[in-house]
């Protein structure tokens, strides 16, 4: 019995041949498929290459149901890893855009990774300055409110 | 993808997977992290999560009436002690540091007696003061700590501050009294009055209730673990570990959850930690070669110690920091000012504390920054 697939079309037409289950990791998708016969959903606000990061994830972590495929055969810890180096390759535009992806598709795993490395970048950062420069955050203090806060806040260590 | 178009609940969920220490310092990134990193609802989301993460403490140190951050690392046996103090600010001026005369910790808050005879509870961390109103007068002889009540239905926290007004009656009597956070007030609740605390005694939180060794009222005078259940608004005496012929220096907790004893005879240093029965296991034994004399460990004195290492460290009235291991070794670090002067301007004299802090962004009250009470003359 042959698989049923889907079409996930991206913001530029690009259409994307997708197995059911792999979709289905996003709980929007998910619903969709099952409310409409439709085999073909246009994601107006994604980009090719983040739909591809996207379902390249999703591949990795779709567990079938017949526990057959060679997909689902990854342990927990291997996966864990696999999630690591998946996001340690993405540059951080590119990650913040993966993470808003994982919002709107509504896949909860996805979402966590990505929350986690950007989590795990601001702690790297020095100060505030390296923050704003690193995510392009508006400094929207004034001089004062900052030397304000300073003070209160001598942290050296 | 810009930060500017993250929906606030993605910030939050951000934000609340960082370390409380490490979101402080980037308080001043933009207006939307100031102000989530101020509200009631962040610092839940950030205490349940820190509930998993692992490991999240550091120490900190009061002595020369200021409050720092100090990085002990366990390989090498030093003490760091970071280069500006936290900022207590004065509500009443706004270029002013308050100083702090002595401490409590419970929580990730500190409830601080200043040197102007105020009372507070200070978030480090969040940088969020509650001053708090004496019922009459605070007094040099009052004993202060912190504690909390766990509601299950709300899952959160109420915090309490328990006052203990020590007159030097003898026979004891003990006035107590507490402040409760959701009406302000103090409540008074009794006089105690078999036993003594001695005022170098140093209470010690353990999940929400206070320790600390107190002596009988009568003779032979000796020794037991006092306790104060902030639930059930009550003192309890447990026995200290038997048989114990040494003098009692000091208790502090390991991991948040398990009180620990320091004792000490001439040449002979102790230290037992409570198991998850109740009883008492020993952590650390040392007798040293020569006698240890009453100003090195003195009464008064607060402690770290580290299961693991099995080391522990000791801080003194005259800020020196004693870090003995098992192989009897001990190694001394001078901090701040050394040595204090006998005489000061002040009435009080600042108290030297070394403990293991647990940085939160943990609120008093629900309705905390609304509240913020004026503070007492």
């Amino acid at each position: 019995m042959s698989k049923k697939m889907i079409v996930l079309k991206s913001s530029e037409g690009v259409s994307f041949v997708v197995e059911e289950a792999v979709a289905r990791q996003s709980k929007i998708i998910s619903f969709l498929v099952e409310e409409f016969p439709d085999r073909e959903l246009p994601l107006t606000n994604m980009t090719s290459e983040i739909l591809r990061k996207t379902i390249e994830y999703c591949k990795k972590h779709v567990v079938e149901d017949d526990g057959g495929g060679d997909s689902s055969s990854s342990s927990s810890g291997d996966l864990k890893e696999w999630d690591v180096k998946f996001v340690a390759e993405i540059d951080q535009p590119r990650l913040m855009d993966l993470l808003m992806a994982a919002n709107y598709l509504d896949i909860p795993s996805l979402l966590d990774v990505t929350c986690q490395k950007v989590a795990d970048t601001i702690a790297a950062c020095n100060d505030e300055k390296e923050i704003r420069a690193t995510f392009n955050i508006e400094n929207d203090f004034t001089e004062e409110e900052v030397e304000a806060i300073r003070m209160e806040n001598q942290y050296p260590i | 993808m810009e930060w500017r178009n993250l929906p606030t609940d993605l910030v939050e969920d951000i934000l609340s997977r960082i370390p409380a220490i490490t979101l402080a310092r980037f308080r001043s990134t933009s207006k939307q992290w100031s102000a989530i990193l101020k509200s009631t609802s962040f610092a839940k989301m950030h205490t349940a999560k820190a509930q998993k993460r692992e490991d999240e403490s550091l120490n900190i140190m009061l002595i020369d009436s200021n409050v720092f951050q100090v990085r002990i690392s366990l390989g090498a046996p030093y003490v760091k002690v970071a280069d500006n103090p936290f900022y207590l600010k004065d509500p009443l001026s706004n270029s002013s540091r308050v100083g702090v005369l002595n401490l409590f910790h419970c929580d990730g808050l500190l409830l601080c007696t200043t040197k102007d005879k105020r009372l507070v509870v200070w978030n480090p961390c969040s940088g969020e003061t509650t001053w708090i109103k004496p019922r009459d007068i605070y007094r040099e002889s009052d004993y202060y700590a912190l504690g909390y009540t766990y509601d299950s239905k709300s899952s959160s926290k109420q915090y309490k501050i328990l006052r203990v007004d020590r007159h030097k009656d003898v026979p004891p009597n003990n006035e107590y009294e507490i402040y409760d956070f959701t009406s302000n007030t103090w409540r008074i609740l009794g006089v105690a009055t078999d036993w003594f605390l001695a005022l170098y005694r140093r209470g010690i939180s353990v999940k929400g209730n206070t320790f600390w060794i107190a002596t009988q009222a009568w003779s032979p005078h000796n020794n037991f673990l006092l306790s104060f259940d902030f639930s059930a608004e009550m003192f309890q005496s447990l026995s200290l570990p038997r048989p114990f012929p040494y003098s009692i220096l000091a208790l502090s907790v390991v991991r948040e959850e398990q009180l620990c004893l320091l004792s000490l005879t001439k040449k002979e240093l102790q230290v037992c930690v409570t198991t998850s029965t109740g009883s008492w296991s020993q952590l650390l034994d040392v007798t040293f070669e020569y006698e240890i004399s009453s100003s090195q460990f003195s009464k008064g004195m607060s402690f770290l110690a580290d299961k693991q290492s099995k080391v522990v460290r000791c801080l003194n009235s005259d800020n020196v920091v004693y870090t003995v291991q098992e192989n009897k070794h001990i190694q001394v670090n001078r901090l701040g000012k050394g040595k204090r002067e006998s005489i000061t301007h002040d009435n009080f004299e600042s108290s030297s504390v070394l403990l293991n802090y647990a940085p939160s962004l943990t609120q008093t009250q629900q309705d905390y920054t609304c509240k913020r009470k004026s503070p007492s003359t």
